[in-house]
């Protein structure tokens, strides 16, 4: 046709078929990857696993309930607690000053003036806030913990230690990226009056990031007691030494309790950061400040002993492996592959678990279960008790898998299939699944209805309704929130190699207790370099993914 | 239920068919009758009615009292799947813009194909890009083929309303109902669009029902014309009967009238 040659060709033109291709060929790469990682389904069915797996489960039968092991529980619970607390504390306390000076704060538009000192300290300050919250936030809090548990020694300081840490790098970039997008123009305006940049932030950003600032501290209260519950598995303190010891020696009722109570703790944990939530900004500050007091009070932990002749010496040995990293050929590339291990095995699990999680919300999600997003939605008794039903199994699926961290699933799974990567994937997967089912879930519970039953009323069925009204405005969020995921799953990958399953993170723990410094020194920057390369890639393409 | 073929008896029909919205009446004691190949404006200030007494012969209502009828049947009798084959064989544009903001142009307007396929159909075309031709022409003729494959949210009021009009028609439907189409638009905008909407009815649709404040422009465009007044069917001629006295006596008291 002549009148094809002068038409303009829309520039977002995809030919026909090729999102198809590259969707199956991404999932053919996909499983070729895992299997080249070590992914056997096969080995979940094997005898002696299988027989392990089940003298596990049999514990959640019977689990030890005398008086004296529940009292020892509900101690180490509340230890979990108090480390959790004054580990936010600790986290606050680092973060908050990074996140301000790693901040850019608006300025006027102005023509440029010789430098003076002040601007050149922001030009140093802030990039130097910037790495080190990158730092802190590429490595896993249990790499810290077991570092500080292998130079002070066992116990729950070191737990503090490294939930302070590991939680200040998160935190402060969180702030940090808050305060860059608050509205600039009260910022600007004080800027006019001449205000210095400490005013600046304090009084024309701060109050407009408060609230979001107060309730990401709360989520991530959530996750500091969680994480303090699970630390002990290193030596460092709370619940996660009894699950780390009942594993080893095979008491499987005893480990049935203490995941029983740490559920227990992530449940009590919910309400009252959901009770928290509907108060007012001051009681959240009040309770983590309080928390936080309470915890460093009652650990007894003597931080004197931080400051001894030898922790100087542990902390000197250990510097002094920093300052000169193993650099030769042959362990860098091992290292690296150790590190692309992790890698794939996070991309392997997040895209797994993603794809479980997306099949199973929408029974998650009672707005799209029960046909709400529709005009004639069922509405038969029958209908809604079966749509309940469904509702509560699949939302109780979700909840428990959420509850129990990688790393608990991770000791699981290395009993059930035995030490390696497949048992590290399938811990940050079934993990995964918990997360990704509830926030998809809630994607879904929000999505508007007016789409859909437009589509309706022109005729479309439920199945059309739902893939072209209501999936197009979930599919957005749930890409970027699968995207985040990889990012934090790569940390978690890390992290569940300690128990044995895989990746660099055994290789980490290694070297840790061997006190090979040296060898560390390279391994952490493999994984800072790494970790920040592809949290940098995932957070522009997941901005591309939200603006589209 | 038969397709809609009968060219004498009445296609639609309301006999004494009411709606309230808990207290408010929106229509009472309405009798009407519609038959194939006929184009009817709906004319009346607004809260008239109109937009309830179109949603109640499309099927996206109903009525509180009274019967719809489609081909002598009562669409109350109906099963879901009749109730959906009626829906597949209309064309619907409405005041509000029901595109979905996040999709291409392309895949709103494909949307307009859903009634007729099969799951595995709709499945897959999330992942192929179906019925380029047919999409690509209509738009075409709504005069947006060059952005086939944007996103929708990128569009203006009136270029949304276009490619609303593009999916209401897509599949042929034999009766075209428009709830106020450009109503939204600014005047210079709206006039183009109704243009637009008509001749395209006039192309695709057998019948149609539109309502709206645009006497000038619909008046000869239509056989016959429709007045509602506070819930009450007030006027029913033959479109050249209408005079200006017959309007200013519709529409006494209000100002949308255009």
């Amino acid at each position: 046709m002549p009148s094809d040659l002068v038409k303009p060709l829309s520039t977002r033109e995809q030919p026909a078929g090729l999102r198809a291709l590259v969707l199956s060929g991404f999932l053919i790469a996909w499983w070729l990857g895992g299997w080249g990682i070590g992914f056997e389904p096969g080995k979940l069915f094997q005898k002696d696993g299988l027989a392990n797996a089940l003298a596990l489960f049999q514990g959640f039968t019977s689990p030890a309930l005398d008086a004296e092991f529940i009292r020892r529980i509900m101690q180490l619970s509340v230890e979990s607690f108090a480390i959790g607390f004054s580990g936010l504390g600790l986290a606050l306390v680092i973060g908050i000053p990074l996140g301000i000076w790693g901040a850019r704060l608006p300025a006027l538009p102005e023509r440029s003036r010789k430098r003076s000192f002040v601007d050149i300290t922001a030009l140093v300050v802030r990039p130097a806030a910037r790495s080190i919250l990158t730092i802190l936030r590429s490595i896993p809090e249990i790499i810290w913990a077991f570092l500080f548990v292998r130079i002070l020694g066992l116990g729950p300081g070191p737990a503090v230690i490294a939930i302070g840490l590991s939680f200040a790098g998160i935190i402060g970039k969180l702030f940090a990226e808050l305060m860059e997008s608050a509205a600039p123009e009260p910022a600007m305006s004080l800027r006019r009056l001449g205000a210095s940049p400490l005013g600046v932030a304090l009084y024309g950003v701060l109050p407009q990031v408060r609230h979001q600032w107060v309730g990401y501290g709360l989520f991530r209260l959530e996750c500091a007691i969680r994480s303090a519950a699970i630390l002990g598995v290193v030596g460092a303190g709370g619940l996660g030494s009894e699950i780390d010891l009942s594993i080893r020696y095979f008491q499987y009722d005893k480990l049935a309790t203490a995941l029983l109570a740490l559920l227990l703790c992530v449940i009590l944990l919910e309400i009252s950061s959901l009770i928290l939530r509907r108060t007012t900004a001051y009681w959240s500050i009040g309770t983590i400040a309080v928390g936080a007091l309470w915890g460093s009070l009652t650990l007894g932990v003597v931080w004197f002993d931080l400051f001894t002749v030898q922790a100087a010496k542990q902390l000197g040995v250990f510097l002094a492996g920093f300052s000169n990293p193993v650099l030769d050929f042959d362990f860098v590339w091992a290292t690296t592959q150790a590190m692309l291990e992790t890698v794939g095995m996070a991309l392997f699990a997040t895209m797994g678990a993603s794809l479980l999680a997306f099949m199973m919300a929408p029974l998650g999600a009672w707005q799209i279960l029960s046909m709400g997003y529709l005009q004639d939605a069922p509405k038969g008794v029958t209908h809604q008790r079966l749509f309940a039903l469904v509702f509560m199994t699949v939302r109780l699926i979700f909840q428990v898998f959420r509850a129990m961290p990688e790393l608990v699933w991770a000791l699981i799974f290395v009993v059930w299939i035995g030490a390696g990567p497949m048992a590290g994937m399938m811990a940050i997967g079934a993990h995964t699944i918990g997360i990704m089912g509830r926030l998809f879930g809630e994607v879904y519970e929000d999505i508007e209805n007016r789409y859909p039953r437009a589509l309706e009323a022109r005729g479309a069925g439920r199945l059309g309704a739902w893939a072209y009204g209501v999936l197009p405005q979930a599919m957005p969020q749930l890409l970027s929130f699968t995207l985040f995921r990889f990012e934090v799953n790569i940390r978690a990958t890390a992290m569940v190699g300690f128990v044995g399953a895989g990746g660099i993170g055994d290789a980490i723990h290694t070297a840790i207790s061997l006190f090979h410094f040296r060898e560390l020194a390279t391994q952490l920057l493999v994984l800072v370099v790494v970790v920040s390369f592809i949290d940098a890639l995932s957070s522009e393409l997941r901005l591309r993914i939200m603006s589209r | 239920m038969t397709e809609l073929v009968s060219e004498q008896a009445p296609v639609l029909e309301l006999s004494e068919v009411g709606k309230s919205f808990g207290e408010f009446k929106a229509l009472s004691a309405i009798n009407l009758k519609v038959s194939l190949g006929e184009r009817v404006a709906v004319l009346g200030p607004s809260g008239s009615g109109k937009s309830t007494l179109i949603k109640l012969l499309a099927a996206s209502l109903e009525p509180s009292c009274g019967q719809v009828l489609v081909e002598g049947q009562d669409m109350a009798t109906w099963s879901r799947r009749e109730l959906r084959s009626y829906r597949r064989q209309l064309g619907l544009v409405e005041q509000s813009l029901d595109l979905v903001p996040q999709l291409s142009l392309h895949r709103n307007v494909v949307a307009g194909l859903l009634s007729k396929w099969s799951p595995w159909r709709i499945m897959l075309s999330l992942l192929w890009t179906t019925d380029k031709q047919e999409v690509a022409q209509m738009l075409e003729e709504v005069g947006l083929a060059s952005r086939q494959f944007d996103p929708t949210h990128t569009l203006s009021g009136g270029e949304k309303q276009r490619v609303a009009i593009a999916r209401a028609l897509i599949h042929r439907p034999t009766i075209l109902f428009a709830d106020e189409p450009t109503s939204s638009l600014d005047p210079a905008t709206a006039q183009t669009v109704m243009k637009l909407l008509i001749e395209e009815g006039q192309r695709h649709a057998q019948s149609m029902v539109l309502s709206t404040h645009w006497v000038s422009v619909v008046q000869p465009h239509v056989d016959r014309i429709i007045g509602l007044r506070e819930g009450r069917l007030v006027l029913d001629v033959p479109a050249h009967e209408v005079t200006d006295s017959v309007l200013d006596e519709l529409y006494a008291g209000h100002q949308e009238r255009r």
